[in-house]
Formats: C-alpha cells, sequence, structure tokens
C-alpha cells in the first residue's frame, strides 16, 4: 500500500513539475523573478543593473504615470473639482498612510486612487533606493508599473467610451514581407541542396573511414565493428542514393539520406564504450562541417573570393577532430577509456578505407 | 498495478527527455518578435543547426504560424512541415537556420491593454508597433531602447510577459513636439527681428522640464510659449502698423505747416519706435497712437497779431490819406489845380521869364526851373530841402520873386504853396 502511494505521489509531482513555473508565471502576473544576472539587465559581475537600462526602465514608468495622471485627472482637476487627497476613507490603504503625491480628484474610485498612490510610493522608494541597489530600484519601478497597468484596467472597464476615444486603426505586417518563396523555388533549390548534400556526405564518409583507421586501434574489437560497419552500411545506402539522385528521385533520396544519417548516428550512438560513440559522433559533426566548409571555400574560389579565413577555419575544425582523437586515446591510456575485455591488440584485418580525397 | 504505475512513471520521466532530444537538434542563437499594432506577430528566429542532420524538429512560438519561411546560412528556402508544436524542415546539413513567419496566438487585448506571452529558450527582442506605450514588464529587461521610431525591449530567456497598450496620448512625445513646435516658430520670428524675451523664456523652461521627465509641465510651458511668441509677434506688428500711421501722420502736419505740437508729436513718435526696438510692443503701439493723434491735432502758427498790425496800418494809410486830404486846398480854396494837377500838365515858358526879368539872381533862375519842372509849383519848404537853404534865405528870394510879379504865394494850412504865374505858361 505504502508503495502504491508512494508511486501516485511521485507520479503526481512529476506530473503536476511542468506546471507549477506557468502558475508561478498567472499569478506573479508581472512581478520580477529573482535576480539572475547577466540575463536581466544586470551586470554580471556586481549583480547591478545597467545604468542605461536602469534609465529606461525609470524613464518609462515616471511617462506612465504622467500620461495615465494626465489622461485621467486633469479633466477633473480643470473643472475645478475639489482636488484634496482622500487619506481617511474608509477605503484606506495602511501602507498608504503619509502618502504626499500628487493630488487625486475627490470621487474617484478607491481602487483607482490605491492603485495611482501605490505606484506613486513605489516609484518614490525605487528614488530613495536607486543610489544603493539600482537593482531593487528597478523592482519598485516594475511594480510601479504593475499598479499602473492595473489602474489602467480599471479605468478602462469603467470608462469604456474612452477606450473606444483612443482605439486606433491597426495594421498588420504579413504585407510588408513578399520574399516568400514558392513551392517551385523551394523544390529547385532542395534538389540542389540534396545533391549537394549527398556529395558531402560522401566526403564526409571519406574521411570517417580515415579518422576510423586512425583509431580503431584504441577501439574494443566490438566497438571497431559497429563503427566501420556503420560506416560501410552508410557507404552503401549513400549508393543507391546517388542513383535515386542521378534518376531524379529527389524524394525518395532525401527520405533515405534522412534515414541513412541518422542511422549512422544512431549505430554511433550504439557502441559499448559511451566516450567512443562520442568521439565518432563528435568527429562525424565536425567532418560534416568541414566538408560544409570546404565546399564554400570551392565556390568562393571560383568566384575569385578570399578563403584565407574559411582556410583557417577549416584547420581549426581538423584540429578539433585530432583533438578528439587524442583525447579519447589518452582517456583510454588512463584506464577511462574504453576496453575490449579481451586483452588481445586491436583486429589488424579491418580493411582501410581508400582516402582518395586526401588532398582536398 | 505496480507494473502500469512503473510505465506511467517511466513515460513521466522520459517525455521530457524526449521533447529536448528534439530540441537538441538545434542550438537558439537569437530570438526577435516584431509586434504589430493588430497584435499579429513577426517572428524571427535564429538557430545553429547540426550539419549531419538531413531533417531536424524545431520548436516554434505559437500556435499558428503564418507565411513560415525556413532558410539555411545561405539563404536558401528550406522545405518544412508544420507540426502543433513546430516544425520539421529538410535542412540537408544546413549549420544555421532561419525561420520567419507570422503568429497572431502570442497576443491578447483587453480593452487597449495589449499582452505578450511566450516562453523563449534565448534572450529575445521584442520590437513594439508605433505609439505602443510598454505598461508592464515580467522581468528587469536585458535592454530598452528606440530604434527608427519604434521601441524595443530585450528579455532574458524563460517565461515573459510584456503588456502595451497602442493609443494612449504619449505625453513625451507631444511635449517633444510641442518644444519643437515653439522652438521652431519663435527661432523663426526672431531671426525675422521679433525680440521675443518673454517667449524664449518660456520656451527655455519648457525645455528644462524635459529632461526632468516633466513631460506634462513641459508640454504646457511649450504651449504657453508659442502662444505668447504668436500673440507677441501680433502685438509686434500691430505696433509697427501703429508707429507708420504715426509717422504718417507726422509728415502730413509738416507739409501742411502745422508746426503747433508736431514737435511732441516726432518726439512721440521717437519713443514708439524706440519702445519698438526694445521690444515693448504693446507701449511701442501706444505711444505711436499718442504721436498719430498729436499730428493729427498739430495747427498752424497763429497770425493774428500780424493781421492786426496790417489791419492797423492800412487804417494808418486811410487816415493819413483822409487827413491829407482835408489840409490840401479844395479848388474853393484858390489851389484847385493841385489835386488836378497830374491831370492837367503846366508848362512853364521859362524863356519868356527870364527874357523879361534879365537881372533873376542864379539862384533864382534855378528855382524857377524847379518850379517849371515841379508843374509849375511846390510848397515853400519843398523849395527849401531842394535847395538846402536856410529858411530866410528861402523867404528872401521867394519874396523876390513874388515881388518881381514871376511867382504868387498861396497858403495852404501852415504851408506856404508857392506857383509860378498863370501869365508865364505855356499856352
Amino acid at each position: 500500500m505504502k508503495t502504491k502511494i508512494l508511486a501516485v505521489t511521485i507520479l503526481m509531482m512529476l506530473l503536476l513539475a511542468p506546471l507549477t513555473q506557468l502558475v508561478y508565471a498567472e499569478e506573479t502576473g508581472g512581478e520580477a523573478p529573482e535576480s539572475t544576472g547577466e540575463e536581466t539587465g544586470e551586470d554580471g559581475e556586481t549583480g547591478n543593473i545597467d545604468p542605461l537600462v536602469y534609465q529606461q526602465i525609470k524613464q518609462k514608468t515616471e511617462t506612465r504615470y504622467q500620461e495615465l495622471y494626465n489622461l485621467i485627472f486633469s479633466q477633473t482637476i480643470l473643472e475645478g473639482e475639489d482636488t484634496e487627497v482622500e487619506g481617511t476613507e474608509d477605503e484606506e490603504d495602511p501602507d498608504l498612510v503619509g502618502y504626499d503625491g500628487p493630488e487625486i480628484p475627490m470621487g474617484t474610485d478607491p481602487a483607482l486612487r490605491n492603485q495611482f498612490m501605490h505606484a506613486w510610493m513605489a516609484m518614490q522608494q525605487a528614488q530613495s533606493m536607486e543610489g544603493e541597489s539600482p537593482q531593487a530600484a528597478a523592482q519598485q519601478y516594475l511594480r510601479a508599473m504593475k499598479q499602473l497597468r492595473n489602474a489602467w484596467r480599471k479605468y478602462q472597464k469603467d470608462n469604456p467610451e474612452v477606450v473606444e476615444e483612443l482605439e486606433e486603426e491597426t495594421e498588420g505586417g504579413e504585407e510588408e514581407d513578399a520574399d516568400v518563396p514558392t513551392e517551385e523555388e523551394i523544390t529547385e533549390i532542395q534538389q540542389q541542396l540534396i545533391e549537394r548534400f549527398q556529395e558531402r556526405f560522401q566526403e564526409q564518409l571519406t574521411s570517417m573511414f580515415s579518422n576510423y583507421n586512425e583509431v580503431q586501434g584504441d577501439l574494443s574489437p566490438g566497438d571497431a565493428v559497429k563503427a566501420q560497419s556503420a560506416l560501410y552500411h552508410a557507404e552503401q545506402k549513400l549508393l543507391r542514393i546517388q542513383e535515386r539522385v542521378r534518376a531524379g528521385e529527389y524524394d525518395e533520396a532525401l527520405d533515405e539520406l534522412d534515414e541513412t544519417t541518422e542511422g549512422l548516428d544512431g549505430e554511433f550512438k550504439g557502441m559499448e564504450d559511451p566516450a567512443s560513440a562520442q568521439m565518432f559522433r563528435t568527429m562525424n559533426q565536425y567532418e560534416a562541417r568541414i566538408a560544409k566548409m570546404v565546399e564554400r571555400m570551392e565556390r568562393k574560389a571560383a568566384w575569385g573570393e578570399d578563403t584565407s579565413e574559411d582556410e583557417d577555419l577549416v584547420n581549426q575544425l581538423r584540429g578539433n577532430v585530432n583533438s578528439a582523437k587524442n583525447e579519447h586515446r589518452e582517456n583510454k591510456g588512463n584506464g577511462q577509456g574504453s576496453n575490449n575485455g579481451n586483452g588481445k591488440p586491436e583486429d589488424k584485418g579491418k580493411p582501410e578505407k581508400p582516402d582518395k580525397d586526401k588532398g582536398s | 498495478m505496480r507494473k502500469l504505475l512503473f510505465v506511467g512513471l517511466l513515460i513521466v520521466i522520459l517525455l521530457p527527455a524526449m521533447v529536448v532530444s528534439a530540441q537538441d537538434e538545434v542550438t537558439p542563437l537569437s530570438l526577435d518578435f516584431t509586434v504589430y499594432s493588430d497584435g499579429n506577430v513577426k517572428i524571427v528566429y535564429h538557430v545553429e543547426s547540426d550539419p549531419t542532420k538531413v531533417r531536424v524538429d524545431v520548436d516554434l512560438f505559437g500556435s499558428s504560424y503564418s507565411t513560415l519561411v525556413v532558410r539555411d546560412e545561405e539563404s536558401n528556402p528550406l522545405a518544412s512541415t508544420t507540426s502543433p508544436s513546430g516544425v520539421t524542415v529538410d535542412s540537408l546539413g544546413a549549420t544555421e537556420l532561419t525561420f520567419t513567419y507570422y503568429t497572431a496566438s502570442l497576443t491578447t487585448k483587453e480593452g487597449l491593454l495589449w499582452t505578450l506571452n511566450v516562453t523563449t529558450p534565448v534572450s529575445s527582442t521584442i520590437t513594439l508597433p508605433v505609439g505602443a506605450a510598454i505598461f508592464d514588464l515580467s522581468h528587469i529587461p536585458v535592454d530598452l531602447g528606440t530604434v527608427g521610431g519604434l521601441q524595443y525591449v530585450k528579455m532574458p530567456a524563460g517565461n515573459l510577459s510584456l503588456y502595451y497598450i497602442i493609443g494612449l496620448p504619449n505625453v513625451q512625445q507631444e511635449a517633444q513636439t510641442a518644444i519643437q513646435d515653439a522652438q521652431t516658430y519663435i527661432e523663426g520670428k526672431e531671426a525675422a527681428g521679433y525680440i521675443l524675451g518673454g517667449a524664449r523664456a518660456k520656451l527655455e523652461a519648457a525645455q528644462s522640464l524635459y529632461p526632468q521627465q516633466s513631460y506634462v509641465d513641459a508640454k504646457a510651458t511649450a504651449v504657453d510659449a508659442k502662444q505668447l511668441a504668436v500673440s507677441t509677434v501680433a502685438a509686434a506688428d500691430l505696433a509697427s502698423t501703429k508707429i507708420s500711421l504715426a509717422a504718417d501722420a507726422v509728415q502730413r502736419a509738416r507739409s501742411e505747416s502745422r508746426t503747433n505740437g508736431l514737435i511732441e508729436a516726432e518726439a512721440e513718435l521717437q519713443s514708439a519706435r524706440q519702445l519698438f526696438q526694445a521690444g515693448s510692443y504693446p507701449e511701442a503701439e501706444m505711444a505711436a497712437i499718442g504721436a498719430a493723434q498729436m499730428a493729427s491735432t498739430a495747427k498752424a502758427p497763429d497770425n493774428t497779431m500780424l493781421y492786426a498790425g496790417v489791419v492797423i496800418l492800412a487804417a494808418a494809410v486811410a487816415g493819413g490819406y483822409v487827413y491829407l486830404k482835408r489840409v490840401r486846398p479844395t479848388p474853393d480854396q484858390a489851389i484847385p489845380q493841385a489835386p488836378a494837377a497830374p491831370v492837367t500838365t503846366v508848362e512853364v515858358d521859362l524863356a519868356r521869364i527870364f527874357d523879361k526879368h534879365e537881372d533873376l539872381r542864379l539862384e533864382d533862375k534855378e528855382v524857377l526851373r524847379y518850379l517849371a519842372g515841379n508843374n509849375g509849383e511846390a510848397f515853400a519848404s519843398e523849395i527849401r530841402d531842394r535847395f538846402d537853404l536856410p529858411r530866410s534865405t528861402a523867404w528872401r528870394l521867394i519874396r523876390r520873386l513874388i515881388r518881381e510879379g514871376i511867382v504868387e504865394e498861396t497858403k495852404i494850412g501852415n504851408q506856404s504853396l508857392i506857383r509860378v504865374k498863370k501869365e508865364f505858361y505855356k499856352a
């Protein structure tokens, strides 16, 4: 019974866990979360808000206050109504004792009045603490803004005619974008990209065979077989894909390319030694990038453009490939790497993929 | 039962892992939301993709993806298939993917208050529509600003909410516009020569309020500044017109020789001009009006005394004439020819007199010649004066001529009129 209760409790907790964040967001309704450093306009080292951001928040809050006050109360004041602050009414909020801000006209809805007064006092608090803690001051300004938002909600609810009066004509943005490709354009470019991808994949596999030959001694026999097998399978599939491309069967080629690349990655993932698996996956990614860069360099060279930066990047990526191999080898030497478990030397009989494009 | 629970537990544990594994195929790089005033949101999502992959699954934002375009790092458009949670892209070894699409599912509207709600895996930039006023933020943003007149907010990764209103009177913008408007007007008029000290001072006050974020006051002060400038310019134009009119009035008075009060009018006109130069336009106008009135009421100099003098002189002449007429002998007083003398010219025969009276003295002859040339007669006093003779000498001379029987004496008043006798007149 206890086990069941425990399991149900855990299940409920897990089910509800993703919702807690949403509930929190809904409840806070704009309250700022705890400071998270750089991601909230703060100076990462001191925990202080960027002064420019602070000034903007301050300026916007004070402007909103003026705009709203002007909109809601200026007419009333101009009409000569009594503008004394209501300070001793039943609805008086104890937090508002000592309020000495702008006059709120008599007859103002208590909720609206309190929101304005709270906003004012939050701004006053913000100003008083901006020297010591701009971050806290900014939070106070956000608090004031929330009060103003609520004040506006209240005001527009009670004065729907104002909404009609201020409502502006709206405009969307979809018409602005004329740069939407047609299906034909997409299909045409997709076929080119398929052709280019399978060519790059060919280069990638070639490089991966080469890499495999370099590291196979560091792999367990099982992983060596798996890696070689993965590469062979991919190569075989690629040959069929190339046939399809030549036959113009691009949709099928695309599906098979997806299947092949995913299969290759899956087979790498399935290697016994996670470090070896990670090394092959990493090398595979680097080789894909290198193939992409080489392709770009060739294109740029054909246009007569400078490729020195790309060459540097390719060299850097090749260095990364070598680093991955060396790291794997070192880890293995430290006993952290793969272990074939049988103490036998690596299988030397495995075929080496001819490195036909080594010079590219 | 236990098995069932175990399987359920396993699914719950593995489900997030499965989702994550789909997301592992791409690494978010950047995320931009451009919000339009109708609540539609344009999303540009840039991710790094695994170059070994032919297809990748990517979670997108929102529940609908309109006009979805996926491009690789070379801007090649890629084929894609949408699913409820995202999209499957035929990436074909792309290293980077950019998703561009629209969705209206990220925003909600309550009255004028819009809310953008989204969960992001990377910090994102949200560009708001024209005229949007941010009304609340769920987090302190990474950055805030304006580009191309549009506000943007850069928010950290996570659940974010952004509230905004479109159409709220933007006091900052209005203040800025009012200040700019007043400044342009005032500077333009100052360049044209107007002196707008008061308006300039108000403008400067508005400009100093703006950086203090007192936008409502800044706007009101800027509006006041322009209104003051407009009224000052109107006052200046009016004063200028009045000064011109006053100058014309002064000129007219001068040309009409209405000099009485003209000096004061000119002084007032000068004062008006000086006040205008100093920018005291209402005072200049008043002074010009005064100058014009003075000039229009200026009069010619008073000639009464001159006229009176002339009249007195004329009366004196007339009186003298009458007097003379009264004292001269009338025809019945044996001097009838005197008044008629100019009419009836007498010609004395001197040769016959001299022939008859050969013993006449030289001076006697000269007097007779004078009398002959004076129509045969002259007062004794005239003879004395003519020949500069003492009274006694003249008397003896006249007595001698009377004794010789050449002349005769006639008393007219107190004077003696000496006349050649008619027997010596030529016929």
